[in-house]
């Protein structure tokens, strides 16, 4: 029996030594697609982009490695379907193209507002390599050109800089975290907006005034560095993009959504008691949303209430906030409604432009029905223009940044 | 099946001499002898007649040199042999009796025939042959030279007793004994053959080992088929359940605290002259656990347990896991570490399971090396080894240095399992784990580890299963993985006995 | 003494067994046939599931608590006689096998489709169904002491995942709370009481455990292991993906092992998981083919059974490879048929076979 199981066992190593191990490829030997950009071309026909990483870019290794060689290459393919890349980058790039450490997908703006844009993301999802929860990024321009343009001084191999750049999105909450997977969420349940990330190379400068957010990517007025910026979202309803909206409006965005989506962020007001001035706050949303949707009637009403913790981080009109407890409660209202103000000019746009909320509340909605049956009798997709919605915002003043006056100092020294 | 062919295996030879009886005449007893042990030819056989005063018979004192302790000889034996009273022994019936009653303070046996007398001769008693007497009195002046109790070697112990075996049965024994002092101890000889010189010593207490294992050993000790066995080491694979297994389901252990702490739990213990002990029945657990685990700290040692569970599965499979994802799950690997391993990779010629085959090679034979090597260069061996031939073969590009710290890895953690039967199941289990890694990626390893488990699992040592008391369970302090503080240890793990399942509480 | 109970199975060993067959369906296609009808809802069914198949349980637990050292099949031949009973065992027997070749083929294709996907079926297939008759070898006492060693793997596992993918859960998704309709979940827990088919099946080895004792707390707590753990699974992959997504997806451990991530460094842990995960599979495998093996030889009173091994598993690599048993026929018509097969039998068997045995015993006290 021993020998009988030892030749069994023998035979199948020789076997499968024999016959070839057909899913084995060195490391060495495959590309790895960090970026992937997709445009319309002409026809049926799509351009895909691959930028990908050298590994002998860029390393420092002392191993023989050429540190003269660029830190990725990128090419572009012209064909009619996403997935045959692996196939005809076989005529030019000499390694096997490989998906698994793709971070982001760059979508061409005129690609993405097609009808075939969500078709080809699905077709790319169902590749066993791709993950789920890569970025999903459109540019205003060509996918390729975006591509080709993000040159980072500081992260010299392509993977790190959207990497980094993942964990800025959360911080600051300018740009949504859109990630693959929710994007094929929000469109397969036909209820909720997707806002995908929105970036451009070309800087198209400054259309009047600005405040510090109310930018859509390549309106941010910079110098010098990478030429990329990323700032606003685009739009997409039933798996395609319809708009753009700025900064500002996706903050509010998150900040309606019941989750946490964003951590912390600085906002400049005109100070409400010196207009010559203005003021730097640091908001943090520290409680969940309050969301109050009310189904019982033919028009749906929404209240909405977002807790908002300020830190007032720079008073240069030296009005005193800080002592004044009438003054603290006024630039608490004044923020609020501030905010307020901005949220309902979205919200409207939202119910009578996009004709769909962006902030999950059709998940609440659902919490009001008993089954499935009852949810789609109701049909949420269709009430939520008509629906009537409240939005309060509660502030409340944290701290003033490390000072506990006014800079009654400065103001001496200024007179001298 | 195997027992079996041991028995068919056991035709003895029966010596010439066997059954030849001592004779009455001294000349005719002394003839024999010297055609038995060559004399003149064997130089070492010594023959001393001996006379005593006023007395007539002829008397010869028989030892082989180098077996006897000559201080004995002559301070002791000697001088009380010629102090005899020649009048009781002119009057005594037998005159073998007077030579007994006189020499009592020692040893003394009667033999009748040739062949237990050679026998005591080469085991280091001095035969003494009356003339007229056809029996012999033999006097146990018995030395063997042997080394003192020294440190032990390979199970090292920072806290704890530091003496081990050496090669005396009974400086064996005597140091169990110091430990165990139990009226229940028993030390069992079970002689071998027809030669009380291969006597096997079987250690263990009487009101705890069970009957049935004691049995089941004694009976494939009594099947060795072969005549001379030269030590324990030699026994352990006569007696072990499977011989041709990568597992051993024998302890071989050089530490007396050791032995004695497994006799208390119901193991029996072998020992022979030799610089070590045999456990019998072992479970996994005697494998992975060390002396010291209980001479530490209760969190020292189970941190120590940690480290030694971790550096088993690192030894046995780094090499296989490495070769599995490069080769087959490289979406594993974060980002930077695959391009860093890519970078270096590109200028090396050898498919990755290549790299690895050759180094894991090298570090064997280093290892190899490392031991035979005359000990004032063993050190240099390492560093002209490792260092060097693993620094250079880097840089002239033959491996990657990704590959030079997997197997550094994997050695290291393989030096942190002392036992050495497991240790070398491990290193040889490694190349197994390699084969179907490069076959099948973690499918193949992970369907290779489930069925490597199963085989442990269905392994028994003496009629007690591998992993018990863990799996099958039993009732036990819970030694296992983890130790838990000594005090609540009051079970002796029922695997390996039922008779006295609580450790002894006054 | 050490004789006689060596050749038994102890209770926690058994509960190993339960658990491991049982609760790992959490990880193959079984939630993906749940969500498909269940929506949302569908972490209700195994509890429901659970609670009838335990319910109808417990008139084999009053059957066997009067046969003490008789298994399942010798029951059946002397409550149903010869040609009944035969019968009886046949479809039992038909059943562990339709569960050992449609659950060996679904890992086969869960590896192929998500890890090897140029590797030939059949390679895998052989693998697997090799590994699981050299684990088979072992016996029952082999199987359940492999599994027991394997449970507390499992169990970090399971603890494992269910803490990572903690920050990816919307509770939302639950929502609304009763799906598709309460009479929906019900009909679907009906379907799916197959989920639980082992522990009516598993009677077959009452005479090999310790007692009835051990039997009934290895059995009564490795059911509640695998409904909580099959409960919290599905409940996880419903409030992660939701249901919309879920109707989609053959596969949700491995998307969901896809997913998880530990910071940003390791962020892709899919084939960790399968490592560990084709580790437990296998075991559930070979408990499989074990059972299969055991009611064909009992069915027809051969004593031993490992001979019979090598043979069923020729016949299992044979028929899991035949080309017609592609995935979606698999998770579709086949997975239905075997649902609906076993589902009358799990729940209706155990009540004939009390009533009979009550039948009989009054019979027998009036002669």
């Amino acid at each position: 029996m021993k020998v009988k199981i030892t030749m069994i066992l023998i035979m199948n190593i020789c076997f499968g030594l024999l016959s070839g191990c057909w899913d084995k490829l060195e490391l060495e030997e495959q590309a790895y697609v960090v970026t992937v950009g997709i445009d319309i071309a002409e026809g049926d026909n799509i351009v895909v982009t691959c930028q990908i990483a050298n590994p002998q870019g860029g390393s420092t290794a002392g191993s023989g490695g050429n540190q003269n060689e660029p830190a990725a290459e990128i090419v572009s393919f012209t064909m009619r379907d996403f997935l045959s890349i692996r196939d005809l980058a076989a005529s030019s790039v000499t390694r096997r193209i490989t998906f698994t450490h793709t971070k982001t997908l760059v979508v061409g703006e005129d690609f993405a507002r097609s009808d075939k844009f969500y078709n080809i993301l699905e077709s790319i999802v169902r590749d066993r390599q791709v993950r789920r929860d890569t970025y999903l990024i459109i540019s205003k321009e060509s996918a390729e050109d975006f591509i080709r343009n993000n040159q980072s001084a500081l992260e010299t191999r392509p993977h790190k800089f959207y990497e980094f750049m993942s964990k800025r999105w959360q911080e600051s909450g300018l740009v949504p975290v859109s990630i693959i997977r929710r994007f094929i969420h929000d469109t397969e349940s036909g209820e909720a907006l997707h806002l995908a990330i929105y970036g451009t190379n070309e800087k198209t400068g400054i259309a009047g005034e600005k405040d510090e957010d109310n930018y859509i990517a390549g309106e941010v007025d910079k110098e010098g560095g990478n030429i990329v910026q990323l700032i606003g979202s685009a739009v997409f309803k039933d798996g395609k993009m319809i708009n753009v909206i700025d900064g500002e409006d996706t903050r509010i965005a998150l900040l309606l959504r019941e989750q946490i989506d964003i951590d912390t962020y600085f906002v400049t007001y005109k100070d409400p008691k010196d207009e010559e001035y203005v003021i730097t706050i640091r908001l943090t949303k520290h409680k969940k949303t309050k969301v109050d949707i009310n189904t019982d009637n033919e028009i749906p009403t929404i209240n909405v209430v977002v807790p908002l913790e300020a830190s007032v981080v720079s008073i240069p009109s030296n009005v005193d906030y800080v002592t004044d407890e009438g003054n603290k409660n006024f630039l608490a209202d004044y923020i609020g409604e501030e905010l307020k103000k901005k949220t309902e000019k979205f919200l409207d746009r939202s119910k009578e432009e996009f004709k769909m909320g962006a902030f999950d509340w059709y998940l609440i909605a659902r919490k009001q029905f008993n089954t499935l049956e009852e949810y789609k009798l109701y049909n949420w997709r269709e009430k939520y223009p008509e629906a009537e919605i409240t939005v309060e915002y509660d502030v409340s003043i944290k701290d003033f940044g490390r000072l506990f006056q006014p800079h009654t100092n400065r103001e001496g020294s200024a007179n001298q | 099946m195997k027992e079996e062919k041991r028995d068919n295996k056991a035709s003895r030879k029966k010596r010439q001499y066997e059954d030849t009886k001592l004779q009455t005449a001294i000349d005719k007893n002394l003839e024999l002898f010297k055609q038995v042990l060559h004399y003149p030819l064997n130089q070492d056989f010594i023959i001393k007649d001996l006379t005593i005063e006023d007395f007539e018979r002829k008397c010869s004192l028989l030892y082989m040199k180098g077996t006897i302790d000559s201080s004995k000889l002559e301070n002791n034996l000697v001088p009380s042999l010629k102090k005899i009273n020649q009048i009781e022994m002119t009057e005594a019936i037998s005159c073998w009796a007077v030579v007994v009653k006189q020499l009592d303070f020692m040893t003394v046996e009667t033999v009748e025939t040739l062949y237990k007398a050679v026998d005591k001769i080469l085991f280091g008693y001095a035969a003494i042959l009356i003339d007229g007497c056809d029996i012999a009195v033999t006097v146990n002046i018995s030395k063997f030279e042997h080394r003192s109790i020294e440190k032990p070697s390979i199970e090292n112990a920072i806290k704890g007793p530091m003496e081990s075996f050496v090669e005396d049965v009974g400086t064996n024994i005597s140091l169990i004994r110091k430990i165990v002092r139990n009226e229940q101890l028993i030390s069992e000889s079970i002689i071998k053959g027809q030669r009380t010189s291969d006597a096997i010593v079987l250690m263990y207490i009487k009101d705890i080992a069970d009957e049935e294992i004691l049995e089941c050993v004694k009976k494939r000790i009594y099947d060795i088929s072969t005549d001379n066995i030269q030590n324990l080491e030699i026994v352990e694979q006569y007696i072990e359940d499977r011989p041709y297994s990568l597992v051993p389901t024998v302890l071989y252990t050089e530490r007396p605290d050791r032995v004695a702490a497994f006799l208390q739990e119901g193991h029996i213990a072998l020992l022979n002259n030799s610089s070590g002990g045999l456990i019998v029945p072992i479970t996994f657990w005697s494998l992975f656990h060390t002396a010291e685990d209980y001479y530490q700290r209760w969190p020292y040692s189970n941190f120590v347990r940690l480290i030694r569970l971790i550096a088993f599965f690192l030894a046995m499979l780094t090499p296989s896991l490495y070769i599995a994802v490069t080769n087959y799950h490289v979406e594993m690997i974060p980002t930077d570490l695959l391009l860093a391993i890519g970078a270096s990779r590109e200028i090396v010629p050898f498919p990755a399971i290549v790299e690895v085959i050759s180094m894991e090679l090298a570090f064997e034979i280093l290892r190899e090396a490392g031991i035979r090597v005359p000990t004032p260069i063993g050190p240099t061996i390492g560093i002209v080894g490792a260092l060097i031939l693993g620094q250079a073969a880097v840089e002239a590009n033959i491996v990657s240095p990704i590959l030079v710290i997997v197997i550094a890895i994997t050695g290291l953690s393989s030096f942190a399992i002392s036992e050495i039967s497991t240790n070398f199941m491990i290193r040889i289990g490694r190349f197994v784990y390699l084969a179907f890694a490069s076959f099948m990626g973690l499918y193949g390893i992970g369907l290779c580890f489930v069925v490597g488990v199963a085989y442990l699992v269905s392994i028994e040592s003496f009629g007690v299963p591998f992993f018990s008391p863990y799996a099958p369970h039993y009732k036990s302090a819970g030694d296992t993985f983890y130790r838990p503080q000594l005090w609540t240890m009051i079970f002796r793990p029922f695997n390996i006995q039922q008779k006295n399942k609580v450790r002894n509480q006054q | 003494m050490l004789k006689k109970q060596k050749t038994k199975v102890g209770a926690r060993e058994f509960f190993a067994l339960y658990a491991m067959t049982m609760a790992l369906q959490f990880s193959d296609q079984t939630p993906a046939t749940i969500f498909k009808d269940a929506k949302n809802a569908g972490w209700m069914v195994p509890i429901i599931a659970g609670i009838l198949t335990l319910v109808s349980f417990s008139f084999v637990l009053l059957v066997l608590s009067k046969y003490k050292d008789k298994n399942m099949i010798e029951i059946i031949y002397s409550t149903f006689g010869k040609y009944i009973g035969f019968i009886l065992c046949f479809i039992l027997f038909i059943v562990a096998f339709a569960a050992i070749v449609l659950n060996s083929r679904s890992y086969v294709d869960i590896t192929r489709t998500m890890f090897l996907p140029k590797t030939p079926t059949n390679v895998i297939y052989f693998m697997l169904i090799a590994a699981a008759y050299m684990i088979g070898r072992g016996g029952l006492r082999g199987i359940s002491s492999t599994a027991w060693l394997f449970f507390v793997p499992m169990c970090i596992v399971i603890i494992i995942m269910s803490v990572l993918s903690f920050k990816d859960i919307n509770m939302y998704y639950i929502y609304p709370i009763w799906g598709p309709g309460v009479k929906e979940i019900l009909k679907v827990s009906v379907r799916h009481t197959g989920v639980f088919g082992e522990l009516i099946l598993f009677t077959i080895f009452f005479s090999e455990v310790r007692s009835y004792k051990c039997y009934k707390a290895a059995s009564l707590t490795g059911t509640a292991f695998a409904i909580v753990v099959l409960a919290v699974f599905s409940f996880i992959y419903i409030t992660v993906f939701d249901y919309v997504s879920l109707e989609n997806m053959a596969f949700p451990f491995q998307e969901l092992t896809m997913i998880v991530n530990i910071e940003q460094f390791f962020t892709n842990l899919g084939s960790l998981f399968f490592w560990i995960w084709i580790m437990l599979s296998v075991i559930r495998c070979t408990v499989l083919l074990y059972l299969a093996t055991s009611i064909f030889c009992y069915m027809l009173n051969i004593k031993e059974i490992k001979p019979l091994l090598p043979a069923l598993s020729a016949i299992i690599f044979i028929l899991g490879n035949m080309p017609n048993s592609s995935l979606a026929q698999n998770i579709t018509s086949k997975a239905d048929v075997f649902y609906q097969l076993t589902y009358y039998i799990l729940l209706l068997l155990p009540f004939i076979l009390w009533i009979l045995s009550k039948i009989r015993k009054v019979a027998g006290n009036e002669s």
